[in-house]
């Protein structure tokens, strides 16, 4: 069978398994008062992680149905977001192999760069489109708790992959470098 | 190599962000659509939610229940605490006591001088909490019931004690629930026992504020606060709360619903509002509450209006 095939729908079952399980935990019905506090955006932490660090793994399309998805279950005005989570993971697969060269903090700094311009493009944009107002206040703390979530996130996903990066010059099946 | 990598990169780059701006395109109609014609695209939120939670709430159930004991036990740790406090409380609620038996024994009294025969169509369905809204942005919760169970758009919701919130978005097998803390929670009530009219509204914390009430003077904290079934939102006189004055000295509502704990709730069946469609066949009710009486109308009509108030 083709390697590279076998390869992509694994790690997508993967992702798909990972944010299913991050949605429903967001949704057990724990939180019926309204609550100061919000959890971080784990989904988001996971999706730049694993574009940064196995582009190769990720297919897009996933990833933007999934965070659709996301948005339909969590009451959240659907499309926006996935929209932008899409251009961030495009950049950051872009610039994949000289963030993994350069060592793990120049890697978080750059994802944070990513995620603060990701929250405040869609905290104007909200400001601007929605028909009703969201907390700035809880939008810019789950913007904090998902930059400090993030080095979990990779860690994880590094555990996951295993610590051996794909050697230059490996091809996949159809004899094309990954 | 480094070369034939490049080569591969020109080759598939431009399909790429061809792909990418596809992708961006679609979301971003999504997002238009919804933004234009909202019901449309929150149906399908419904439909999705509708095949999707039910389906996993074999995974979801044992972990709401672990938390529950987690909380249970926590609640323990506090019990002598809560001992005293019970005590407190249970020396008030002794007096309370009399004073329920005394006020039951004299309704009793004036519903039977009204003849007041309470409303028998008013009955309920219960549903079981499968989620929240999974966001502090929106107070929401989703039932197991849904249009497979008769429910409908816009019934009223409450738990044990007190209004929770009125259905929004019917599912075959679930429904959502707009709790009265969302931000786009309106509510029309009624103060007692000052009778003043307000708006409850919502606005994403604990106590919502009351709204456009008429004379802000005759409403004090500890006042209760039940549904006034002004627009036909909802059913009158559903308790929801008793006004407490808020740290910004707004008058807010505490709600009587236990939302720390929405397990079950009841969804009150709605009676469709009566329209009175062909005034050829039916006497209408005295107007004189609104207006002095037409003089045009029949001597014969209004003898019988006023017999039978």
């Amino acid at each position: 069978m083709d390697r590279s095939l076998g390869y992509t729908l694994a790690w997508q079952t993967a992702y798909v398994a990972f944010a299913m399980v991050i949605l429903l935990a967001h949704l057990v019905p724990l939180e019926t008062t309204p609550r100061s506090l919000i959890a971080p955006d784990i989904l988001l932490a996971m999706t730049l992680a694993w574009a940064t660090l196995r582009p190769e793994a990720l297919l897009i399309v996933v990833v933007g149905v999934m965070f659709l998805l996301a948005d339909l279950l969590l009451q959240r005005p659907p499309g926006l977001w996935p929209a932008l989570v899409i251009i961030a993971v495009e950049i950051l697969r872009a610039r994949s192999d000289d963030l993994r060269d350069a060592g793990f903090f120049a890697e978080w700094a750059w994802v944070s760069v990513v995620i603060v311009t990701l929250f405040v493009a869609n905290m104007i944009l909200s400001v601007i489109l929605l028909p009703y107002e969201l907390s700035e206040g809880l939008q810019l703390l789950q913007m904090a708790f998902t930059l400090l979530v993030y080095p979990l996130a990779a860690g994880l996903l590094r555990l996951m992959f295993g610590t051996q990066r794909t050697a230059t010059g490996t091809v996949d099946g159809r004899g094309r470098p990954i | 190599m480094a070369k034939d990598r490049s080569k591969t990169e020109d080759y598939t780059a431009p399909v790429r962000r061809l792909l990418i701006g596809v992708l961006v395109f679609v979301f971003l109609l999504i997002f238009l659509v919804w933004r234009i014609d909202s019901p449309r695209v929150e149906r399908l939120r419904t439909e999705v939610t509708d095949r999707l939670v039910p389906s996993f709430s074999w995974a979801m159930a044992p972990v709401t229940g672990l938390a529950h004991v987690a909380s249970d036990f926590r609640s323990y740790q506090r019990i002598y605490d809560q001992n005293q406090e019970l005590k407190r409380e249970l020396q008030q609620m002794k007096a309370w006591k009399e004073a329920a038996l005394q006020l039951e024994q004299e309704n009793a009294r004036l519903l039977d001088l009204n003849r007041v025969r309470l409303d028998p169509k008013f009955t309920h369905v219960t549903g079981v909490v499968l989620a929240d809204s999974g966001t502090p942005f929106r107070q929401s919760v989703l039932l197991n019931v849904g249009a497979r169970d008769g429910i409908q758009d816009g019934w009223a919701t409450m738990d044990g004690i007190g209004l929770v919130g009125r259905i929004s978005g019917v599912g075959r097998e679930t429904s959502r629930v707009i709790l009265l803390t969302d931000a786009a929670s309106r509510v029309p009530i009624v103060v007692q026992p000052s009778g003043q009219r307000a708006l409850l509204s919502g606005d994403n914390t604990a106590r919502p504020p009351l709204e456009l009430i008429e004379d802000a003077d005759q409403v004090r904290p500890g006042d209760r606060v039940f549904s006034s079934g002004d627009g036909d939102v909802f059913p009158a006189g559903i308790l929801v709360g008793e006004v407490a004055r808020g740290p910004d000295r707004r008058l807010r509502v505490r709600l009587a619903a236990d939302y720390e704990r929405l397990e079950f709730l009841r969804v009150i069946r709605a009676r469709p509002a009566e329209e009175i469609r062909d005034p050829g066949t039916l006497i209408e009710p005295p107007r004189a509450a609104f207006g002095p009486v037409a003089p045009q109308q029949p001597a014969s009509l209004l003898q019988g209006a006023d017999a039978d108030g």
